[in-house]
C-alpha cells in the first residue's frame, strides 16, 4: 500500500520532500488511531482520507505553494533521472504537467485514472460530491491532453 | 465533410466514465454507438485509452511499481498490457484496475478492426 499512498501524497503535495514528509506524518497518525480504523472498511480508502485531512490542516497552517509550475518541477531533484532517456523525458513532461492542474485536479486523476478507485469511492477518500470528481477528471484529461499534444508539436 | 465542432464538456464527461468503466450496460451500447457514427467520439476515445495507459506508465516509472511483480508468466509482457492476466508471482498487480473496463474491450474491438 505504500506505493500507492506515496503516489497519493505526491498528487496531494505535487513536489517529492512534500510528499515524503506527509506519507510519514499520515503513517504516524495512523498507528496512532489505528482504533479508529473499522474492520470490514477498506484500510487504502481510510488511509487515502487521513492523509487528504493532514493535508488540509498543514495547508491551513502554513502557505505553502503548490504547482509551481514546470520550472519549479524541472529543477527540483523529483524528476526521474534514471531509464532510457525518452521514457524518462515524456515521464518528466507528464508529471510537470500533472502538477500544472488546478488543486484537487491531480487526486482525482490519480484515484480514478491510475488506482482504478470508482468515481463513488473518489469522491468519498476527497470529501467532494461525484459531479465534481467527473467534471474535475474530465477537465484534467482535457488539460493533460491538450498541453502534451502542444509540447509534442513544439518538439517537431 | 468532417465535422470538427468540439465535443461538448458533457459528452467528455459521458466519454470519461465509459472509459472508466462507470457507465450501466445500456449506456455503454449507447456510447459505443456513438462512437461508430462520430469519428470525433471514437477519436476521442482512442485519446482517453492512451492517456490511461500513459499516466499509469508514468506513475509505474516514477513511483515504482505498486504491486511486488506485474509482469504475467504467460507472455512475460507488462501485465496491465496483457490479456492473459496471469500474474508471475502469487500477489498479483495490487491496484484496483477495473480490468472489465469496457475501454479496453473497446479498444481490443477497434484493434481488431484495423487489422482486418
Amino acid at each position: 500500500m505504500l506505493p500507492r499512498l506515496r503516489r497519493f501524497a505526491w498528487s496531494l503535495t505535487r513536489d517529492w520532500p512534500g510528499a515524503d514528509d506527509l506519507l510519514q506524518t499520515s503513517c504516524t497518525r495512523a498507528l496512532s488511531r489505528a482504533d479508529q480504523w473499522q474492520k470490514g472498511t477498506r484500510l487504502d480508502a481510510w488511509m487515502y482520507r487521513l492523509m487528504r485531512n493532514i493535508w488540509i490542516d498543514e495547508t491551513r497552517k502554513r502557505t505553502v505553494r503548490i504547482g509551481q509550475g514546470v520550472e519549479d518541477a524541472a529543477d527540483s531533484d523529483t524528476l526521474l533521472t534514471s531509464g532510457d532517456s525518452e521514457t524518462t523525458a515524456y515521464t518528466n513532461q507528464v508529471l510537470a504537467q500533472i502538477a500544472l492542474l488546478p488543486e484537487g485536479f491531480s487526486s482525482v486523476l490519480l484515484l480514478v485514472a491510475v488506482e482504478g478507485h470508482s468515481y463513488a469511492e473518489t469522491a468519498e477518500i476527497l470529501d467532494i460530491p461525484i459531479g465534481t470528481v467527473m467534471s474535475r477528471l474530465s477537465s484534467a484529461r482535457q488539460k493533460l491532453k491538450a498541453a502534451l499534444a502542444d509540447q509534442q508539436g513544439a518538439r517537431k | 465533410m468532417i465535422d470538427r465542432t468540439p465535443l461538448s464538456e458533457d459528452i467528455l464527461i459521458l466519454l470519461g466514465a465509459f472509459v472508466d468503466g462507470a457507465l450501466t450496460e445500456e449506456e455503454r451500447a449507447i456510447v459505443e454507438d456513438m462512437a461508430e457514427k462520430d469519428p470525433r467520439i471514437s477519436a476521442e476515445l482512442e485519446g482517453l485509452l492512451e492517456l490511461n495507459t500513459d499516466l499509469q506508465d508514468v506513475f509505474d516509472n516514477f513511483f515504482g511499481k505498486a504491486g511486488p511483480h506485474r509482469n504475467c508468466s504467460v507472455c512475460s509482457s507488462s501485465f496491465r498490457r496483457c490479456e492473459h492476466k496471469q500474474s508471475a508471482t502469487a500477489h498479483p498487480c495490487s491496484v484496483a484496475i477495473n480490468w472489465s473496463s469496457p475501454w479496453r474491450r473497446w479498444h481490443v474491438v477497434q484493434s481488431a478492426k484495423q487489422t482486418a
